[in-house]
């Protein structure tokens, strides 16, 4: 399944306030954002409990910037140590949380803001396709 | 095509000189209009291959000077109508400036020749020293005006920053987002209708001003106070939007599009800009 970003709730870049604090939650957050950091297309596949999202962004950056990590057979996450873009996610349902968590994890070891960034939104527009998905299927 | 048939019939060219052997011509007696060529040519092949070599780089500069500037001048015209939809055409109060990021060696005599012709105007203004303090080094790598609209200096894209790999060494608002990578945005002191023309450093500012100065310094990345004189205008909203359109350089912008204006908050027209800058960004990606 192909999405557009807008085609997804609260996905549109362009209907974020970062001051407003009642939707900081809610919707992802790209006031920081290079227009480049944001993705122009999101690739979304679902096998049996497995959704598996590929990133597509104007300019992909190579594959020696690539960072893999996996934790067995539960998630398996590639995203660019120089941009902190994510570009591959795959994941069973029951563990996105500790997905998430190593996210955490990771951002608190960056120390540029567009590194941080770029991962929140990364995983933050995963979780808002995710919800869209269970909310239409 | 334009680039690819020069580079073929250089290597055409260059392949027959290597080649060119009088073998056949040596023996003969009465020489044959060919074997008169081959002679010729071969007696001065490293001659003939500078030629085409140098007709070649020619050729190329030129095409890519034709270039480049159908690029600046179709986004010109885009910023231009941007001008016209989003901010009524008011020129005076708002000004959207691309810069791209360029080596030393590509602007070093462009900076001079500019210097050199306005150098009257640089010496009314006492800002001859600040232009020669800046002159380019050809390793250092600059942020130069691509593309401008909006005044004030709509026609005159002489100012460059110099982009250090220190953080620390910032002094200016694109160089700080250059850095930063991301969007950023600040609401200044408003000192627009202020003139500093003839003062030399902060302590001769006058009191009720020089904490509205230092602020606007410190909020606008500026180091020095040369910097900060050196400004066309001191406008109360400033932001700049980083884009990469490198594939090789993701960690650092290649462009970036500064949004300075008198009247109008960043914020309020966040939403048109950043959709500017994706288009901006796909123009610049296949020029």
């Amino acid at each position: 399944m192909d999405l557009a970003l807008s085609q997804v709730t609260n996905i549109s870049p362009s209907i974020i306030d970062r001051d407003s604090q009642k939707v900081k939650d809610t919707i992802l957050d790209t006031s920081k954002l290079s227009p480049s950091d944001i993705p122009n297309e999101v690739e979304v596949t679902r096998h049996d409990s497995t959704l598996a999202f590929s990133l597509n962004y104007f300019i992909m950056e190579g594959d020696n910037d690539m960072v893999t990590k996996t934790d067995g057979n539960l998630w398996e996450l590639v995203y660019s140590k120089v941009t902190g873009r994510i570009y591959r996610v795959k994941y069973k349902n029951s563990s996105f949380d500790s997905l998430k968590s190593e996210i955490k994890l990771i951002r608190r070891g960056l120390q540029k803001n567009r590194l941080k960034d770029n991962l929140k939104f990364g995983i933050g527009l995963i979780e808002e396709i995710a919800l869209y998905i269970q909310r239409v299927t | 095509m334009k680039k690819t048939l020069p580079t073929v019939i250089l290597s055409a060219i260059l392949f027959f000189l290597q080649n060119l052997n009088l073998e056949n011509c040596l023996n003969l007696e009465e020489k044959t209009l060919s074997c008169f060529l081959k002679e010729h040519f071969y007696s001065a092949k490293s001659l003939y291959s500078a030629i085409a070599l140098f007709l070649f780089i020619i050729y190329n500069w030129v095409i890519g000077y034709l270039e480049g500037n159908k690029v600046k001048n179709n986004l010109n015209d885009f910023l231009d109508k941007f001008f016209e939809d989003n901010l009524e055409r008011k020129k005076e109060n708002h000004r959207l400036t691309v810069f791209q990021t360029k080596w030393g060696f590509q602007i070093f005599f462009g900076y001079i020749w500019h210097t050199l012709s306005r150098l009257g105007y640089y010496r009314n203004c006492k800002k001859i020293k600040y232009r020669t303090d800046k002159t380019p080094v050809p390793w250092g790598k600059y942020l130069v005006i691509h593309s401008r609209c909006g005044m004030p200096n709509e026609n005159y894209k002489s100012t460059i920053f110099r982009l250090y790999k220190d953080e620390k060494k910032v002094n200016s608002f694109a160089e700080y987002a250059y850095h930063t990578g991301q969007i950023e945005s600040e609401v200044l002191p408003n000192i627009y209708e202020l003139n500093f023309q003839n003062i030399c450093n902060l302590q001769e500012v006058s009191r009720t001003n020089k904490k509205k100065v230092d602020t606007y310094m410190k909020k606008s990345h500026l180091r020095t106070f040369d910097s900060f004189r050196m400004f066309g205008r001191r406008t109360p909203y400033i932001a700049a939007i980083p884009l990469f359109t490198k594939k090789r350089s993701m960690n650092y912008p290649s462009h970036i599009i500064m949004y300075d204006s008198i009247s109008l908050d960043f914020k309020e027209i966040k939403k048109e800009m950043t959709a500017l800058s994706n288009y901006i960004q796909i123009i610049l990606i296949n020029s």
